[in-house]
């Protein structure tokens, strides 16, 4: 437990340095996972074709592909990538890796501070005293005078900072 | 099964050309591997069975509950559970409530619009959907990055590929599942080797199957129990979601790289 803590503190630390340039919000229990998790399925779906091995070997490279969906094994690499804090650019993968699971191990999600919030940045937890507002059909979350746009992000809601709609 | 027997041939000649870069200083004395052996065609059978079952039910509802093993970075395994409520009318109506310890999410699919809702916030996002479980099943892991929990009840039956995956399969024994008799078995693949238990009698039915994933450090390992209703006949009304005023629309990220920023849009 203490080696849990001391890790999680160094990421919620470095979570915060990365969110302050509006780029990711990690989570200390994501970012300690890392050896990948269990495929859920023996089928790998019709869409895969037969080949998925060789693929999957292209895909630890981490090159675009369409395979990746199917793909426990590069969600493993990709979070090497979290725990690394290799390439912020991967931000997308980031997202999909550690979010988009059913049950990815996201304990207290690292709260970002309402201040400096830059247009587009996303964060996964809003901070305290937001209120939702519909406009046009849209549903935002004001907070104080930032504006976020909740979407899912495969099952997870995450919150864009947008502008106001008003 | 012509696929079947042609498998094992092959894996025979590699065996055998590796063999023989391997018996280049000294002779080859050791017998050729029997691999085909390795599939017990009775295991393969019970499969397929199961699969044809699967395939003919015209709908059902089932309870799940399942455990993934999650790696850490230092080798600890965590076991995450979940439970899954599916109710399924095909080929195109699909219904699934699924509850983590993280969150709980609502799927509505009624063969024209795909649903995913968060009962405690209320947020909802409903694209339009292709004709078919097994398409929608493929589209919304493909796009949105969804896999939807036992997609696997599926494919059993439909992907005629799948059996050429076994490298080994065995009959393990009989057993008991909550109360209902069951057979045991046991098959090997390249990457996961995976176990499944079938219902004995006239309804084949998975009731609970593992999947221990090789390729990973640790061998994490999957766990699904399921209990089954065939009878049920589930109303159109389970499958449409109607918002009420608690409901909020919101978008739903296109997973594609090249389109990143892209959204599909509430309707």
């Amino acid at each position: 437990m203490k080696r849990l803590s001391q890790h999680a503190i160094a990421l919620t630390a470095a979570s915060l340095l990365f969110a302050t340039v509006g780029l990711m919000s990690l989570d200390a229990w994501a970012g300690r996972g890392g050896g990948g998790h269990a495929r859920t399925s023996v089928n790998r779906g019709a869409h895969v074709n037969r080949h998925t091995n060789v693929n999957r070997q292209a895909n630890l490279n981490r090159n675009t592909n369409i395979n990746r969906s199917a793909n426990v094994n590069v969600d493993r690499n990709v979070n090497r990538n979290v725990n690394r804090n290799v390439d912020v650019h991967r931000y997308n993968d980031i997202d999909v890796d550690v979010h988009r699971r059913w049950n990815n191990p996201v304990g207290t999600a690292v709260a970002i501070g309402a201040t400096a919030a830059i247009i587009g940045s996303i964060v996964y937890s809003l901070p305290p005293s937001c209120s939702m507002v519909e406009v046009g059909g849209v549903t935002y979350q004001r907070c104080g005078s930032t504006w976020y746009q909740p979407r899912y992000a495969g099952t997870s809601v995450q919150y864009v900072v947008v502008n106001s709609p008003y | 099964m012509k696929m079947k027997s042609e498998y094992p041939t092959l894996l025979l000649l590699a065996g055998l050309a590796l063999a023989g870069v391997a018996a280049a200083a000294e002779p080859q004395t050791a017998p050729a591997p029997a691999v085909s052996q390795a599939i017990d065609p009775a295991a393969m059978q019970a499969l397929d069975r199961m699969g044809a079952y699967l395939r003919g039910l015209p709908a059902f509802s089932l309870e799940a509950h399942d455990a993934t093993d999650e790696v850490m970075e230092s080798g600890e395994k965590i076991q995450l559970l979940k439970t899954v409520e599916l109710q399924v009318r095909k080929p195109d109506h699909l219904h699934a409530e699924v509850i983590t310890d993280r969150k709980a999410r609502e799927i509505f699919y009624d063969g024209k619009q795909f649903t995913l809702l968060a009962p405690q916030t209320g947020y909802y996002a409903t694209v339009p959907a292709p004709a078919g479980i097994r398409e929608l099943l493929t589209e919304i892991e493909t796009k949105f990055g969804i896999e939807l929990p036992l997609v696997d009840l599926f494919h059993w039956g439909e992907n005629a590929d799948a059996a050429a995956e076994v490298t080994q399969a065995a009959v393990v024994g009989t057993s008991t599942i909550a109360g209902q008799a069951a057979d045991h078995y046991a098959f090997r693949q390249d990457d996961i080797d995976w176990q499944i238990w079938i219902a004995q009698g006239d309804a084949p039915l998975p009731l609970r199957y593992v999947i221990i994933t090789k390729d990973l450090p640790g061998e994490p390992q999957y766990t699904a129990n399921l209990s089954w209703n065939t009878q049920v006949r589930p109303d159109d009304a389970v499958f449409t979601f109607t918002p009420t005023a608690d409901n909020h629309p919101i978008a739903i990220a296109v997973r594609d790289a090249s389109q990143a920023t892209s959204e599909a849009q509430p309707q």
